[in-house]
């Protein structure tokens, strides 16, 4: 009777397991249309990478049509027990992002991706020259211009906004602001920071993101120009919501 | 994973892994999509006959045809590995299917202008990171082809066995049958073998948060300790060829030498973790494992030559 009934679970589920490669990809067809839908792509990858998941979108559809009509011979093979073990695989990003969706990178990441936390603004990012283009103003368009071209700043007052990064061991009154930049997507996000001096009390934590005013001074680091900015006032505001506006791309 | 995952998930280190790893798998999807679709296209549009009358008659001259073969058709590495997967069961020597593999991600234009724009149209660092590609790739590829030209690969999953349909819809010749069965073929590939990308994205994220990048920055004066540095970093982080000088650019006025940067691109598109997985699905363990060493090897060499002499 149990043996019976065992292998009439087996069976039921081996059957169930041709459909599952069907399943996966109609999810992931999902989540990509979820992603490209206003844009929400942006909190991972780069601006630039939308024809790219245009094309995802139309394989993946290819591959649902593909699954439910000429069935795929993967789930039959085993008995149904790898293609189930592998829809966990395949589905575990989708958790992630349910998960994780909303959230960016923050001060642990910038920690851990900067290759020399002294030395952030000039000589250990020589591709400022071509950093992106801004197409909006405000304060990040204020941002990239510095980092560009910091002579032009020189002496000049200005008004950037960014994340918040305090060593333990540095000054009173100093920080880091800093933003990440993305080539490709959060993965290689490198960040970019310019030291702020002379900060007002109350200081800001670690992950606050804050609108710094102050005048700008050139340093020489290295024989490179790197901006400084000597802060008038610093104000804490509360983090834009997408991850995608508080990161900078790289202009393709 | 998902369940501790949840309850963590506000940990900043498991927020910087998550969206690392959330990254790394949709930029490369789309990606490994398009290498399997080719790859499913080779298995019902090319014949046999076809790719052998493409390849050189003197099998030894095909490695070199196949390591520059990137230029006129751009991979990267994700998408590389269902494409060579499905050369090989064509009848594609071991050891051009190998150059493509280990070059197809660095010869490629794409590679090379990222590579130009994030070195400010250096043009050294350009030619150095392609022919070292290059040169690897052919050098690897005929070592193997050598080695193990004779020995039988692993089998594709879940092909069915001889005579039986493969098809449950409209007849295999008819057009709509041959398009049907190509993405058939596509998923097949796709659904077998992106878990293994899953995984290693998995850890490199985990690896990526959990390992500062200064530590590695701060191995200096030492060029072989710095280019083995790099060669790890990048295993490490498994970066898309596409991006990844863009990273290595990031050391370019730290005392990381340019041999060590160089090591960092080179190595990073033809071994990784995701890469080590997925070879999984090529290749049996005793190929993986001369393939990893010699193209370890090969760049660890060929970087401290660079480094010698100064080039």
């Amino acid at each position: 009777m149990v043996r019976r009934l065992k292998q009439r679970w087996q069976r039921r589920l081996a059957s169930a397991a041709m459909w599952l490669p069907a399943v996966v990809f109609a999810v992931w067809f999902n989540v990509y249309y979820w992603l490209l839908e206003g844009g929400r792509y942006r909190a991972y990858l780069q601006p630039g990478l939308w024809p790219l998941l245009v094309l995802a979108l139309g394989i993946l559809a290819a591959f649902v049509a593909a699954s439910l009509f000429w069935q795929a011979h993967t789930a039959t093979k085993t008995g149904g027990i790898d293609a189930w073990l592998n829809t966990g695989v395949w589905l575990l990003p989708v958790v992630f992002l349910w998960l994780f969706f909303g959230q960016g990178l923050g001060t642990d990441a910038f920690t851990r991706k900067a290759p020399d936390l002294q030395n952030m603004a000039g000589p250990a990012f020589p591709t400022a020259e071509r950093l992106p283009r801004i197409d909006t103003g405000g304060p990040s368009a204020e941002f990239m211009r510095l980092l560009k071209n910091p002579a032009h700043f020189d002496h000049r007052r200005l008004t950037i906004e960014g994340s918040v990064y305090r060593d333990p061991e540095g000054a009173a009154g100093r920080f880091l602001l800093f933003r990440f930049l993305v080539v490709c997507c959060a993965a290689d996000a490198m960040p970019i920071g310019i030291p702020v001096f002379e900060a007002p009390l109350p200081m800001p934590a670690n992950d606050d993101w804050v609108r710094v005013t102050g005048r700008v001074r050139i340093a020489a680091v290295k024989q490179r120009p790197t901006p400084e900015i000597i802060a008038e006032r610093v104000e804490i505001l509360p983090a834009p919501p997408p991850p995608q506006e508080r990161y900078l791309y790289y202009g393709w | 994973v998902a369940g501790l995952v949840l309850v963590f998930r506000r940990v900043p280190v498991v927020q910087t892994i998550g969206i690392t790893f959330v990254a790394i798998v949709l930029e490369a999807l789309p990606f490994m999509l398009l290498g399997a679709t080719v790859g499913g296209v080779i298995e019902v549009w090319v014949s046999r006959e076809k790719i052998a009358s493409w390849l050189p008659a003197r099998g030894g001259r095909s490695v070199f045809y196949a390591a520059a073969l990137g230029m006129f058709f751009p991979v990267c590495e994700c998408a590389i590995v269902p494409v060579i997967r499905r050369l090989l069961q064509k009848g594609v020597p071991l050891s051009a299917a190998i150059a493509f593999l280990l070059a197809g991600p660095i010869v490629n234009p794409v590679v090379i202008g990222s590579t130009a724009v994030a070195y400010l149209f250096d043009v050294s660092v350009v030619l150095q990171r392609t022919l070292c590609g290059y040169a690897i790739a052919v050098t690897v590829g005929s070592l193997m082809g050598r080695l193990f030209g004779q020995q039988r690969l692993p089998p594709l999953e879940g092909r069915p066995a001889r005579g039986q349909s493969v098809d449950a819809g409209p007849p295999a010749s008819s057009l709509a049958g041959k398009f049907g069965r190509t993405f058939a073929h596509a998923a097949e590939d796709f659904f077998d073998i992106g878990r293994y990308l899953i995984v290693g994205a998995f850890l490199a994220a985990a690896i990526q948060a959990l390992l500062p990048r200064s530590v590695f920055t701060n191995i200096l004066g030492n060029p072989p300790l710095s280019i083995l540095a790099m060669m790890l970093l990048a295993m490490a982080l498994n970066l898309c060829s596409e991006a990844d000088a863009f990273v290595a650019a990031s050391f370019r006025f730290t005392p990381v030498p340019l041999s060590a940067q160089l090591a960092f691109m080179v190595l990073g598109p033809m071994l990784d973790i995701k890469l080590l997985l997925m070879y999984v699905k090529l290749f049996r363990g005793r190929m993986i494992l001369a393939l990893s060493a010699m193209t370890f090897g090969g760049v660890f060499f060929a970087m401290l030559v660079m480094e010698w002499f100064g080039v």
